[in-house]
């Protein structure tokens, strides 16, 4: 697998550094972490694989932005990087919520959490090289059908050329002397 | 893995994946951070800011989980569900204080773990 780019965002210095410290033993992943949504929108550029971001945020700084804020804001400025919503709380409104806009999954920060993580970024970055090699052999496809219309073209423009005008010769050119016609010779 | 009275570092030790020194910069993390924001808290009691003891506690329920402080751990979603939803404030103040003093219990088992780490 190719190295993946994850950005970690949480408001929470215990969780950040344990969940840097688990991820981390995995050799593909590069790991970036984050306390604020704010930061992690500025990052946006270096485009991250996965950004694996807290909901509650804000909880805390009640100025800061929420979870589901930052989510929105990723999606509108780069669409493509995957996010997993990481909350505190079993909660059914927390996980519709990041579902609706946006999120590839919802992660309760239980004991199996990292495990769940790790195994979800592994399927997503899998997602993304098979799209990435199913969008090669689109284009191999493309390519190869633009080839075979241009030949076909071609082929039918030479075929014109040769049956039809040579059946019906330029009016304008030399008529030929009838006895250098073959077969009429004495 | 030494047994404790008021905490137990089984899950700390298997998120360490054997790393002594991720064990003791988690240990002091939480040593240096959780009397400042149980501190906070009775400030926010005295201002009435619930929401706001709703959010630290919410943290702190992370925090008391790495260090195996379950009862503590129920506190931090109680105070939260109290906060965060302005309800029982009364309860509140009482909670913080039960929590202080059970970190205070916790902090004397954690230095000493600290302390066998460092050797």
């Amino acid at each position: 697998m190719a190295n993946t780019l994850i950005y970690l965002v949480d408001d929470d210095e215990l969780y950040l550094k344990t969940a840097h410290h688990n991820l981390g033993q995995n050799k593909g992943f590069t790991i970036k972490t984050f306390m604020s949504g704010e930061e992690v929108l500025k990052a946006l550029s270096k485009k991250p694989d996965i950004i694996i971001l807290d909901y509650f945020l804000d909880s805390e700084k009640p100025n800061a932005m929420s979870g589901i804020k930052v989510l929105q804001e990723i999606k509108q400025i780069a669409p493509d990087v995957e996010v997993l919503m990481l909350s505190g709380q079993e909660d059914i409104d927390v996980a519709v919520n990041s579902v609706k806009y946006g999120a590839v999954d919802y992660i309760v920060k239980n004991k199996s959490a990292f495990i769940r993580v790790q195994n979800d970024i592994k399927r997503i970055m899998k997602g993304k090289e098979k799209d990435k090699d199913n969008a090669g052999f689109r284009k191999f496809v493309i390519t190869l059908v633009a080839f075979l219309i241009l030949l076909i073209i071609f082929l039918i423009i030479y075929a014109i050329d040769h049956t039809v005008f040579g059946l019906f010769p330029d009016p304008g050119a030399p008529i030929k002397d009838p006895n250098e016609l073959p077969g009429l010779s004495h | 893995m030494a047994k404790y009275q008021y905490i137990d570092l089984n899950y700390l030790n298997d998120l360490s994946l054997g790393s002594k020194d991720f064990m003791q910069d988690i240990i002091t993390s939480f040593i240096k951070t959780t009397p400042d924001s149980i501190a906070k808290m009775k400030e926010c009691v005295n201002t009435e800011d619930w929401q706001q003891v709703g959010g630290i506690a919410h943290k702190l329920k992370t925090s008391f989980s790495f260090m195996g402080m379950d009862s503590m751990v129920e506190v931090s979603k109680v105070l939260q569900d109290y906060g965060l939803n302005a309800k029982e404030t009364n309860k509140i103040a009482a909670l913080i204080e039960q929590m202080d003093k059970a970190y205070v219990l916790a902090e004397e088992e954690l230095k000493k773990e600290l302390l066998q780490l460092q050797n």
